[in-house]
Protein backbone atom coordinates (compact mmCIF):
# COMPACT_ATOMS: atom_id res chain seq x y z
CA UNK A 1 0.00 0.00 0.00
CA UNK A 2 1.13 3.37 -0.99
CA UNK A 3 1.91 5.64 1.97
CA UNK A 4 -0.28 8.74 2.08
CA UNK A 5 1.54 11.75 1.12
CA UNK A 6 1.24 14.70 2.84
CA UNK A 7 2.03 18.14 2.42
CA UNK A 8 4.53 20.28 4.51
CA UNK A 9 2.76 23.31 3.93
CA UNK A 10 0.62 25.40 6.93
CA UNK A 11 -2.40 25.47 4.89
CA UNK A 12 -3.70 22.59 2.36
CA UNK A 13 -3.33 23.08 -1.53
CA UNK A 14 -7.41 23.26 -1.75
CA UNK A 15 -7.52 25.79 1.10
CA UNK A 16 -5.10 28.05 -0.67
CA UNK A 17 -6.51 27.85 -3.57
CA UNK A 18 -10.41 28.93 -1.80
CA UNK A 19 -8.50 31.41 -0.40
CA UNK A 20 -6.43 33.27 -2.99
CA UNK A 21 -10.35 32.79 -5.09
CA UNK A 22 -11.97 34.79 -2.60
CA UNK A 23 -9.14 37.27 -2.20
CA UNK A 24 -9.34 37.95 -6.13
CA UNK A 25 -13.05 38.13 -6.33
CA UNK A 26 -12.81 40.06 -3.25
CA UNK A 27 -10.30 43.00 -4.74
CA UNK A 28 -12.03 42.50 -8.10
CA UNK A 29 -15.73 43.25 -6.22
CA UNK A 30 -13.34 46.73 -4.60
CA UNK A 31 -12.18 47.80 -7.37
CA UNK A 32 -15.59 47.62 -9.96
CA UNK A 33 -16.75 49.44 -7.32
CA UNK A 34 -14.30 51.90 -7.02
CA UNK A 35 -14.62 52.41 -10.87
CA UNK A 36 -18.29 52.58 -10.65
CA UNK A 37 -18.80 54.47 -7.91
CA UNK A 38 -20.72 58.20 -8.38
CA UNK A 39 -18.59 60.82 -9.53
CA UNK A 40 -18.20 63.79 -6.57
CA UNK A 41 -19.09 66.17 -10.11
CA UNK A 42 -21.62 68.76 -8.54
CA UNK A 43 -23.74 70.83 -11.19
CA UNK A 44 -23.44 74.42 -9.94
CA UNK A 45 -23.42 77.86 -12.18
CA UNK A 46 -23.15 81.01 -10.34
CA UNK A 47 -25.61 83.83 -10.77
CA UNK A 48 -26.89 87.78 -9.05
CA UNK A 49 -25.46 90.76 -9.15
CA UNK A 50 -21.49 91.07 -9.51
CA UNK A 51 -20.04 91.94 -6.70
CA UNK A 52 -15.76 92.84 -5.75
CA UNK A 53 -13.41 90.42 -4.15
CA UNK A 54 -13.14 90.88 -0.83
CA UNK A 55 -10.06 92.15 0.06
CA UNK A 56 -6.86 89.68 0.25
CA UNK A 57 -5.95 89.06 4.00
CA UNK A 58 -9.20 90.01 5.71
CA UNK A 59 -12.24 87.71 6.40
CA UNK A 60 -15.43 88.92 5.35
CA UNK A 61 -18.18 87.83 6.22
CA UNK A 62 -20.91 86.69 2.94
CA UNK A 63 -24.13 85.93 2.44
CA UNK A 64 -24.74 82.67 -0.05
CA UNK A 65 -25.96 85.59 -2.72
CA UNK A 66 -22.99 87.73 -2.48
CA UNK A 67 -20.50 84.15 -2.43
CA UNK A 68 -22.36 83.37 -6.18
CA UNK A 69 -22.07 87.44 -6.56
CA UNK A 70 -18.28 87.50 -5.68
CA UNK A 71 -18.21 84.43 -8.63
CA UNK A 72 -20.18 85.97 -10.93
CA UNK A 73 -17.71 89.16 -10.71
CA UNK A 74 -14.77 87.27 -11.06
CA UNK A 75 -15.77 85.73 -14.71
CA UNK A 76 -12.78 85.58 -16.90
CA UNK A 77 -10.60 84.39 -14.41
CA UNK A 78 -10.55 80.77 -13.49
CA UNK A 79 -11.25 80.56 -9.56
CA UNK A 80 -10.48 77.96 -7.10
CA UNK A 81 -12.95 78.38 -4.24
CA UNK A 82 -11.32 76.09 -0.96
CA UNK A 83 -13.60 75.53 1.78
CA UNK A 84 -12.04 74.56 4.67
CA UNK A 85 -11.87 75.10 8.79
CA UNK A 86 -9.33 75.68 11.55
CA UNK A 87 -10.35 71.97 12.74
CA UNK A 88 -9.66 70.34 10.04
CA UNK A 89 -6.55 68.32 9.50
CA UNK A 90 -6.33 68.04 6.05
CA UNK A 91 -6.69 71.93 5.61
CA UNK A 92 -3.09 72.28 7.51
CA UNK A 93 -1.45 70.31 4.80
CA UNK A 94 -3.09 71.99 1.83
CA UNK A 95 -3.49 75.54 3.47
CA UNK A 96 0.59 75.93 2.18
CA UNK A 97 0.04 74.78 -1.16
CA UNK A 98 -2.93 76.76 -1.80
CA UNK A 99 -0.63 80.18 -0.23
CA UNK A 100 2.36 78.62 -2.65
CA UNK A 101 0.16 78.43 -5.39
CA UNK A 102 -1.58 81.81 -4.87
CA UNK A 103 2.10 83.11 -4.57
CA UNK A 104 3.76 81.85 -7.81
CA UNK A 105 0.07 81.63 -10.08
CA UNK A 106 -2.03 84.26 -8.59
CA UNK A 107 -1.98 86.28 -11.72
CA UNK A 108 -4.04 83.93 -13.63
CA UNK A 109 -5.83 82.25 -11.01
CA UNK A 110 -7.53 83.22 -8.96
CA UNK A 111 -7.57 81.56 -4.63
CA UNK A 112 -10.87 81.89 -2.70
CA UNK A 113 -10.94 80.50 0.72
CA UNK A 114 -14.59 80.43 2.52
CA UNK A 115 -13.98 79.56 6.15
CA UNK A 116 -17.26 77.87 7.58
CA UNK A 117 -18.61 75.85 10.56
CA UNK A 118 -16.06 77.28 12.79
CA UNK A 119 -15.61 81.02 14.91
CA UNK A 120 -14.31 83.65 12.90
CA UNK A 121 -11.07 84.37 15.74
CA UNK A 122 -10.14 80.61 14.96
CA UNK A 123 -10.23 80.72 11.24
CA UNK A 124 -8.21 84.42 11.70
CA UNK A 125 -5.72 82.65 13.96
CA UNK A 126 -5.49 79.93 11.39
CA UNK A 127 -4.31 81.88 8.59
CA UNK A 128 -2.09 84.13 10.47
CA UNK A 129 -0.34 80.99 11.73
CA UNK A 130 -0.06 79.73 8.16
CA UNK A 131 0.46 83.50 6.50
CA UNK A 132 -2.46 83.34 4.39
CA UNK A 133 -2.58 86.06 1.89
CA UNK A 134 -5.33 85.08 -0.53
CA UNK A 135 -9.07 86.25 -0.08
CA UNK A 136 -11.28 84.72 2.33
CA UNK A 137 -14.80 84.88 3.28
CA UNK A 138 -16.55 83.16 6.62
CA UNK A 139 -19.39 81.65 5.79
CA UNK A 140 -21.06 82.20 9.22
CA UNK A 141 -24.49 80.90 8.15
CA UNK A 142 -23.79 77.75 6.49
CA UNK A 143 -25.36 78.81 3.33
CA UNK A 144 -22.24 78.90 0.76
CA UNK A 145 -21.36 75.31 2.21
CA UNK A 146 -25.24 74.31 1.48
CA UNK A 147 -25.34 76.29 -1.91
CA UNK A 148 -22.07 74.52 -2.85
CA UNK A 149 -23.09 70.83 -2.04
CA UNK A 150 -20.56 70.16 0.41
CA UNK A 151 -20.37 66.63 1.53
CA UNK A 152 -16.88 67.05 4.04
CA UNK A 153 -14.13 69.58 4.77
CA UNK A 154 -11.98 70.55 2.87
CA UNK A 155 -13.16 70.19 -0.71
CA UNK A 156 -12.18 72.55 -3.55
CA UNK A 157 -14.45 73.74 -5.85
CA UNK A 158 -12.94 74.66 -9.63
CA UNK A 159 -14.13 77.43 -11.52
CA UNK A 160 -13.38 77.77 -15.31
CA UNK A 161 -12.75 81.33 -17.04
CA UNK A 162 -16.04 81.03 -17.88
CA UNK A 163 -17.79 81.00 -14.71
CA UNK A 164 -18.72 76.95 -14.84
CA UNK A 165 -17.54 74.53 -12.12
CA UNK A 166 -15.26 72.30 -14.07
CA UNK A 167 -14.29 70.11 -10.79
CA UNK A 168 -14.61 69.22 -7.54
CA UNK A 169 -12.20 67.84 -5.15
CA UNK A 170 -13.29 66.07 -2.00
CA UNK A 171 -10.73 65.82 0.62
CA UNK A 172 -7.69 67.32 1.25
CA UNK A 173 -5.14 67.91 -2.52
CA UNK A 174 -2.19 67.19 -3.33
CA UNK A 175 0.67 68.93 -5.29
CA UNK A 176 0.25 66.54 -8.27
CA UNK A 177 -3.53 67.29 -8.10
CA UNK A 178 -3.61 71.15 -7.74
CA UNK A 179 -0.37 71.48 -10.11
CA UNK A 180 -3.10 69.42 -12.61
CA UNK A 181 -5.96 71.56 -12.21
CA UNK A 182 -3.77 74.69 -12.85
CA UNK A 183 -2.05 72.81 -15.99
CA UNK A 184 -6.12 72.14 -17.23
CA UNK A 185 -7.06 75.26 -16.34
CA UNK A 186 -4.28 77.01 -18.69
CA UNK A 187 -5.23 74.78 -21.48
CA UNK B 1 -15.37 60.65 5.22
CA UNK B 2 -13.38 57.56 3.43
CA UNK B 3 -11.31 57.88 0.56
CA UNK B 4 -12.78 55.08 -1.45
CA UNK B 5 -9.80 55.25 -4.29
CA UNK B 6 -6.90 55.56 -1.35
CA UNK B 7 -8.61 52.25 0.86
CA UNK B 8 -9.01 50.28 -2.72
CA UNK B 9 -5.41 50.98 -3.72
CA UNK B 10 -4.69 49.60 -0.15
CA UNK B 11 -6.43 46.33 -0.94
CA UNK B 12 -4.79 46.38 -4.13
CA UNK B 13 -1.38 47.10 -3.11
CA UNK B 14 -1.66 44.07 -0.30
CA UNK B 15 -3.51 41.70 -1.84
CA UNK B 16 -1.79 40.93 -5.01
CA UNK B 17 1.76 40.15 -3.73
CA UNK B 18 0.26 37.89 -1.17
CA UNK B 19 -1.66 35.73 -3.51
CA UNK B 20 0.25 35.59 -6.68
CA UNK B 21 4.56 36.56 -5.48
CA UNK B 22 5.80 33.44 -4.42
CA UNK B 23 9.21 34.27 -2.92
CA UNK B 24 12.51 32.68 -3.07
CA UNK B 25 14.17 31.16 -1.54
CA UNK B 26 11.06 29.98 0.06
CA UNK B 27 12.04 29.02 3.76
CA UNK B 28 12.78 32.53 4.15
CA UNK B 29 8.90 33.50 4.17
CA UNK B 30 7.76 30.76 5.35
CA UNK B 31 4.65 32.43 6.97
CA UNK B 32 4.06 33.64 3.62
CA UNK B 33 4.43 36.95 1.78
CA UNK B 34 0.98 39.00 3.84
CA UNK B 35 2.23 37.17 7.74
CA UNK B 36 5.78 38.28 7.36
CA UNK B 37 4.99 41.99 6.15
CA UNK B 38 2.02 43.16 8.22
CA UNK B 39 3.54 44.89 10.99
CA UNK B 40 6.20 46.27 8.71
CA UNK B 41 3.52 47.95 6.50
CA UNK B 42 1.75 49.28 9.80
CA UNK B 43 5.08 50.32 11.02
CA UNK B 44 6.09 51.99 8.16
CA UNK B 45 2.73 53.83 7.55
CA UNK B 46 2.87 54.84 11.09
CA UNK B 47 6.61 56.44 10.73
CA UNK B 48 5.85 57.61 7.34
CA UNK B 49 2.80 59.50 8.51
CA UNK B 50 4.33 61.26 11.67
CA UNK B 51 7.74 61.74 9.77
CA UNK B 52 5.01 64.01 7.39
CA UNK B 53 3.39 65.89 10.15
CA UNK B 54 6.46 66.48 11.74
CA UNK B 55 7.91 68.40 8.59
CA UNK B 56 4.69 70.07 7.66
CA UNK B 57 2.78 70.66 10.71
CA UNK B 58 4.38 69.72 13.64
CA UNK B 59 1.30 70.74 15.83
CA UNK B 60 -0.07 68.21 14.47
CA UNK B 61 1.59 65.33 16.17
CA UNK B 62 -0.53 66.08 19.60
CA UNK B 63 -3.69 65.29 18.00
CA UNK B 64 -4.51 61.86 17.51
CA UNK B 65 -7.14 62.84 15.15
CA UNK B 66 -5.51 64.70 12.88
CA UNK B 67 -2.62 61.62 12.98
CA UNK B 68 -4.73 59.45 11.46
CA UNK B 69 -5.86 61.37 8.48
CA UNK B 70 -3.42 59.46 6.32
CA UNK B 71 -4.54 60.43 2.93
CA UNK B 72 -2.97 63.97 4.17
CA UNK B 73 0.00 62.98 3.42
CA UNK B 74 3.15 60.07 4.10
CA UNK B 75 6.52 60.13 3.79
CA UNK B 76 7.63 57.51 1.26
CA UNK B 77 11.25 57.32 2.27
CA UNK B 78 11.40 57.34 6.01
CA UNK B 79 8.33 54.53 6.00
CA UNK B 80 9.98 52.36 3.64
CA UNK B 81 13.29 52.50 5.77
CA UNK B 82 11.00 51.80 9.23
CA UNK B 83 9.67 49.13 7.38
CA UNK B 84 12.74 47.51 6.06
CA UNK B 85 14.14 48.03 10.01
CA UNK B 86 11.44 45.78 11.09
CA UNK B 87 11.60 42.91 8.72
CA UNK B 88 14.93 42.88 9.09
CA UNK B 89 14.64 42.91 13.07
CA UNK B 90 12.40 40.09 12.78
CA UNK B 91 14.31 37.98 10.69
CA UNK B 92 17.36 38.53 13.16
CA UNK B 93 14.62 37.55 15.93
CA UNK B 94 13.80 34.07 13.94
CA UNK B 95 17.41 33.46 13.46
CA UNK B 96 17.04 34.24 9.67
CA UNK B 97 19.84 36.49 7.92
CA UNK B 98 18.38 39.90 7.31
CA UNK B 99 19.30 40.43 3.58
CA UNK B 100 18.09 36.61 2.52
CA UNK B 101 14.97 37.61 4.50
CA UNK B 102 14.06 40.61 2.63
CA UNK B 103 16.13 39.72 -0.67
CA UNK B 104 12.90 37.47 -0.49
CA UNK B 105 10.54 39.89 -0.11
CA UNK B 106 12.11 42.60 -2.58
CA UNK B 107 9.88 41.36 -5.85
CA UNK B 108 6.63 41.27 -3.70
CA UNK B 109 7.36 44.84 -2.10
CA UNK B 110 8.16 45.85 -6.09
CA UNK B 111 4.96 44.66 -7.40
CA UNK B 112 3.19 46.23 -4.38
CA UNK B 113 4.14 49.28 -5.05
CA UNK B 114 3.72 48.58 -8.80
CA UNK B 115 0.22 48.03 -7.23
CA UNK B 116 -0.55 51.30 -5.65
CA UNK B 117 1.31 53.27 -8.31
CA UNK B 118 -1.44 51.47 -11.39
CA UNK B 119 -4.18 52.24 -8.99
CA UNK B 120 -3.80 56.07 -9.21
CA UNK B 121 -6.54 55.10 -11.99
CA UNK B 122 -8.92 55.06 -9.05
CA UNK B 123 -7.48 57.57 -6.68
CA UNK B 124 -6.94 60.87 -8.57
CA UNK B 125 -6.67 59.93 -12.31
CA UNK B 126 -2.11 59.62 -12.51
CA UNK B 127 -1.74 62.81 -13.15
CA UNK B 128 1.34 64.49 -15.76
CA UNK B 129 2.51 66.55 -18.17
CA UNK B 130 -0.03 67.57 -20.92
CA UNK B 131 -0.10 65.04 -23.78
CA UNK B 132 -1.61 64.03 -26.65
CA UNK B 133 -1.11 60.68 -25.90
CA UNK B 134 -2.45 59.76 -22.51
CA UNK B 135 -5.93 59.93 -20.60
CA UNK B 136 -7.79 62.69 -18.88
CA UNK B 137 -7.61 62.53 -14.47
CA UNK B 138 -11.05 62.97 -13.69
CA UNK B 139 -12.96 66.18 -13.85
CA UNK B 140 -10.08 67.39 -15.97
CA UNK B 141 -10.77 68.22 -19.74
CA UNK B 142 -6.87 67.85 -20.91
CA UNK B 143 -4.68 64.53 -21.71
CA UNK B 144 -2.08 64.19 -19.44
CA UNK B 145 0.42 61.33 -19.70
CA UNK B 146 -0.03 58.60 -16.78
CA UNK B 147 3.33 58.78 -14.94
CA UNK B 148 1.97 56.66 -12.05
CA UNK B 149 0.79 53.83 -14.63
CA UNK B 150 4.92 54.52 -16.30
CA UNK B 151 5.88 54.17 -12.36
CA UNK B 152 4.23 50.76 -11.89
CA UNK B 153 5.11 48.99 -14.86
CA UNK B 154 8.82 50.09 -14.40
CA UNK B 155 8.28 48.72 -10.62
CA UNK B 156 6.69 45.17 -11.88
CA UNK B 157 10.16 45.10 -14.73
CA UNK B 158 12.13 45.84 -11.46
CA UNK B 159 10.42 42.93 -9.84
CA UNK B 160 10.92 40.43 -12.32
CA UNK B 161 14.67 40.75 -13.18
CA UNK B 162 15.13 41.53 -9.97
CA UNK B 163 13.39 37.94 -9.12
CA UNK B 164 14.83 36.30 -12.30
CA UNK B 165 18.56 37.41 -11.01
CA UNK B 166 18.36 36.22 -8.05
CA UNK B 167 16.70 32.65 -8.87
CA UNK B 168 20.22 32.81 -11.11
CA UNK B 169 22.60 33.18 -7.93
CA UNK B 170 22.61 36.91 -7.42
CA UNK B 171 23.88 37.40 -3.32
CA UNK B 172 20.66 38.58 -1.53
CA UNK B 173 23.02 41.92 -0.79
CA UNK B 174 22.94 42.95 -3.82
CA UNK B 175 19.54 42.12 -4.60
CA UNK B 176 17.79 44.48 -1.62
CA UNK B 177 20.33 47.30 -2.45
CA UNK B 178 19.50 46.85 -6.08
CA UNK B 179 15.91 46.92 -5.46
CA UNK B 180 16.13 49.81 -3.23
CA UNK B 181 18.14 51.94 -6.26
CA UNK B 182 15.43 50.83 -8.60
CA UNK B 183 12.85 52.29 -6.66
CA UNK B 184 14.86 55.52 -6.24
CA UNK B 185 15.66 56.03 -9.66
CA UNK B 186 12.37 55.09 -10.85
CA UNK B 187 10.86 57.90 -8.40
CA UNK B 188 13.83 60.30 -9.41
CA UNK B 189 12.52 59.93 -13.24
CA UNK B 190 9.15 60.33 -12.49
CA UNK B 191 9.18 63.21 -10.30
CA UNK B 192 11.07 65.45 -13.70
CA UNK B 193 7.11 64.72 -15.05
CA UNK B 194 5.07 64.72 -11.94
CA UNK B 195 2.64 67.99 -12.17
CA UNK B 196 4.14 70.85 -9.49
CA UNK B 197 3.67 74.04 -8.19
CA UNK B 198 6.38 76.24 -8.45
CA UNK B 199 10.22 75.22 -8.98
CA UNK B 200 12.86 73.52 -7.91
CA UNK B 201 12.97 70.14 -6.57
CA UNK B 202 10.10 68.33 -4.77
CA UNK B 203 10.94 66.40 -1.88
CA UNK B 204 9.97 63.38 -3.22
CA UNK B 205 12.77 64.57 -6.01
CA UNK B 206 15.24 65.31 -3.26
CA UNK B 207 14.91 62.71 -1.21
CA UNK B 208 14.66 60.01 -4.05
CA UNK B 209 18.46 61.44 -5.50
CA UNK B 210 19.66 61.23 -1.46
CA UNK B 211 18.63 57.86 -1.85
CA UNK B 212 20.04 56.73 -5.20
CA UNK B 213 23.28 57.84 -4.43
CA UNK B 214 23.13 56.35 -0.84
CA UNK B 215 22.23 53.04 -2.14
CA UNK B 216 24.77 53.52 -5.20
CA UNK B 217 27.60 54.11 -2.37
CA UNK B 218 26.30 50.80 -0.18
CA UNK B 219 26.86 49.17 -3.23
CA UNK B 220 30.28 49.80 -4.18
CA UNK B 221 31.51 49.30 -0.72
CA UNK B 222 29.88 46.01 -0.39
CA UNK B 223 31.61 45.21 -3.93
CA UNK B 224 34.58 46.39 -2.68
CA UNK B 225 34.52 44.56 0.56
CA UNK B 226 34.14 41.04 -0.64
CA UNK B 227 36.93 41.87 -3.34
CA UNK B 228 38.96 42.86 -0.35
CA UNK B 229 37.98 39.29 1.39
CA UNK B 230 40.88 37.56 1.74
CA UNK B 231 38.49 34.89 4.00
CA UNK B 232 36.70 34.46 1.17
CA UNK B 233 33.23 34.93 3.89
CA UNK B 234 30.14 35.60 2.79
CA UNK B 235 29.17 39.22 3.06
CA UNK B 236 25.34 37.85 3.81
Amino acid sequence: MEPTTVTSSAAPPALRTRTKLIAIVALAALVVYAVTRPSNATVFEPSGTPRALPAAGELTELSADEFEGVLVGLRGTPVIVNIWASWCSPCRTETPLLQRTWVTHGDEVVILGVGSKDVPSNLLAFMKEFGVSYPNVFDSSGGIRARLGLRGFPTTYVFGSDGKLRTTIVGGLTEQRLAAVLEDLRA
Amino acid sequence: MIDIGLLVSMAVMVTVPAVFIRPWPPAAVEAGVLDTTLGALVIGLAVGRLTALAIDDVGSLTNLGDVMIIRSGVEFWPGAAAGLAWLAYRAHREGLSASVRLAALAPAGLIAWSCFEASCLLRDGCPGPVSAVGIRPEGLVTRMFPVGLGVAVAAAASAFALDRFHRRGLRGVYVVIVAVMAVAAIRSVASIWLPRIGIGLTRQHATSIAVLVASLTALIGVRVRRDNSTLGVEVE
